[in-house]
């Protein structure tokens, strides 16, 4: 009798509903713990959680759009040119897509190894997305000056050198990277 | 607790949001192909030499963070045929979650596919692609649980002709998944303004006036409006307040929560009008889906019908509020 109750109980414990109940609040509590900002206490605790993140592609590391706001007015561009007449007139395009944007922006801040690495792989994209002719070489630029909060001493933007990456020769390019 | 993880809810809005995501899925694919080709295609990011160790370590910093993180172009060398059947297989399942055939295989191929595909894509990805990850993780949940195929799908049809569920009349579920993105999504812009919240330019006041200066590039036109910095003060402020407090808290509430909902979407369509970004108002938007009740679904598809079939009378309209 004793054991049948406490059967009964136990079954009652683990039921399915149950169950799910407790796996959803674990998953939201894992959720919160790794969309806190990390403290000394989510370092402590992020091996009991962090397989569950990374195995099912959850791990993130943020959130905030603008969270530190940049302040710098970049200007980023791609120069055409045709290196067989100095004489044509080059062209500078504008990067409209938001992705491809977002991906040249990485550039400037990577060793330039990577820079190498990032920008060859971007040109070589856009040289055949623009289907440019054999002598027609690109380039990727950036312009930039810091931005100035209008009621600033001093509110002066400063123009800050612009960054150029050529699209290299493949050897060349290794040579630079070693 | 057993009510909110357990009541019965119907399974439409579970299924127009599955339509939703489908068909953001088509988009999101076709859209990011040339940047899975500048990492998977030939020459690929992913596998140049002494590249793929260094990236984790620069994006991550220490290991552990690191640890398990996966993808399937992590075994094997560059194959072109292995790039492209796997995006044609991520499109295919994105169809497939669309139109609810063959949900369950189809869940499991788009969580396989974009896990694989987003993992070292290091650079050019941002944190709503690492939120499509996410989603799609928890489609696969539900669609394994066997609740996101009962509505507006080709599976249901098909139960329905061998006298399934859906034949005895209104098809309920538990209400556990709907929480699986509802939490997800208040997580989002929590964790979102809690950042901002901590940050010396958004507690000044200055953050909108410094993003409406990067005239530039990010911006798709200058509005003027860095020229009223009281103006962007109250905008800042109300960003703050937004993510932290009105979206998180408000949305819980039944009569708030339409009205919170579409200023979600007023609030990402202004985004998107002004800066150049990419996925994250559509995929914020299809998430707002998992808010929706019957009525409003019901609502979306008679407004939706209306337009494609004008002149048919015989229809019963729905309101928006009615649930």
């Amino acid at each position: 009798m004793v054991k049948e109750h406490s059967k009964a109980k136990e079954s009652l414990i683990f039921n399915r509903r149950n169950v799910i109940t407790v796996l959803v609040l674990l998953h939201f509590s894992v959720l919160l713990i790794n969309n806190l900002p990390h403290t000394p206490f989510t370092k402590k605790v992020q091996n009991l959680y962090l397989w569950y993140m990374n195995l099912t592609g959850q791990y993130q590391t943020g959130w905030g759009m603008y969270g530190t706001v940049t302040r710098q007015n970049d200007h980023y561009q791609l120069k055409v040119y045709n290196s067989g007449n100095p004489d044509q007139e080059y062209r500078f395009y504008e990067i409209e897509n938001a992705r491809e944007l977002y991906f040249v922006e990485t550039i400037p801040n990577k060793i330039p190894v990577l820079q190498n690495y990032l920008s060859r792989s971007y040109l070589n994209y856009k040289q055949k997305d623009f289907n440019l002719g054999e002598n027609e070489k690109i380039e990727l630029h950036r312009n930039s000056a810091t931005i100035v909060l209008k009621d600033q001493p001093n509110n002066v933007s400063t123009a800050l050198p612009t960054l150029i990456w050529p699209l290299e020769p493949e050897q060349e390019a290794l040579e630079k990277g070693e | 607790m057993n009510r909110f993880f357990h009541s019965q809810v119907s399974t439409r809005p579970l299924g127009f949001f599955r339509v939703m995501w489908g068909g953001f899925l088509i988009y999101y694919y076709l859209s990011i192909y040339w940047l899975l080709n500048l990492y998977y295609g030939t020459g690929g990011l992913k596998f140049m030499e002494g590249l793929t160790g260094a990236a984790p370590k620069i994006i991550y910093g220490d290991a552990p963070a690191w640890t398990l993180q996966w993808s399937l172009f992590f075994w094997g060398e560059q194959s072109n045929f292995i790039f492209h059947g796997l995006y044609l297989l991520a499109l295919l399942a994105s169809v497939g979650m669309m139109l609810g055939q063959y949900t369950r295989v189809c869940s499991v191929v788009v969580f396989f596919c974009t896990v694989s595909f987003q993992t070292p894509a290091w650079w050019g990805t941002n944190s709503a692609d690492q939120l499509v990850k996410i989603m799609s993780f928890l489609f696969m949940v539900a669609s394994l649980a066997g609740y996101a195929s009962r509505s507006y799908s080709l599976d249901a049809q098909k139960n329905k002709s061998i006298g399934g569920v859906s034949i005895r009349g209104q098809s309920l579920m538990p209400i556990w998944p709907y929480r699986l993105f509802q939490v997800q999504l208040c997580m989002v812009y929590f964790t979102s303004g809690l950042q901002k919240a901590g940050s010396v330019d958004w507690q000044s006041g200055r953050a909108m006036e410094l993003v409406f200066l990067q005239t530039n590039s990010w911006m798709r036109f200058d509005p003027g409006l860095s020229e009223y910095p009281a103006f962007t003060a109250l905008m800042t402020i109300g960003v703050l307040l937004w993510e932290l407090i009105a979206f998180p808290v408000l949305v819980w509430i039944k009569p708030m929560r339409l009205w919170v909902l579409a200023s979600g979407v007023l609030f990402h369509l202004g985004i998107v009008i002004f800066f150049k970004v990419f996925i994250f108002t559509e995929i914020m938007i299809v998430i707002y889906c998992c808010f929706l009740s019957e009525n409003q679904v019901k609502w979306v598809l008679d407004r939706l019908s209306a337009m494609v079939l004008p002149y048919n009378s015989d229809r019963e309209v729905s309101t928006p509020m009615g649930s």
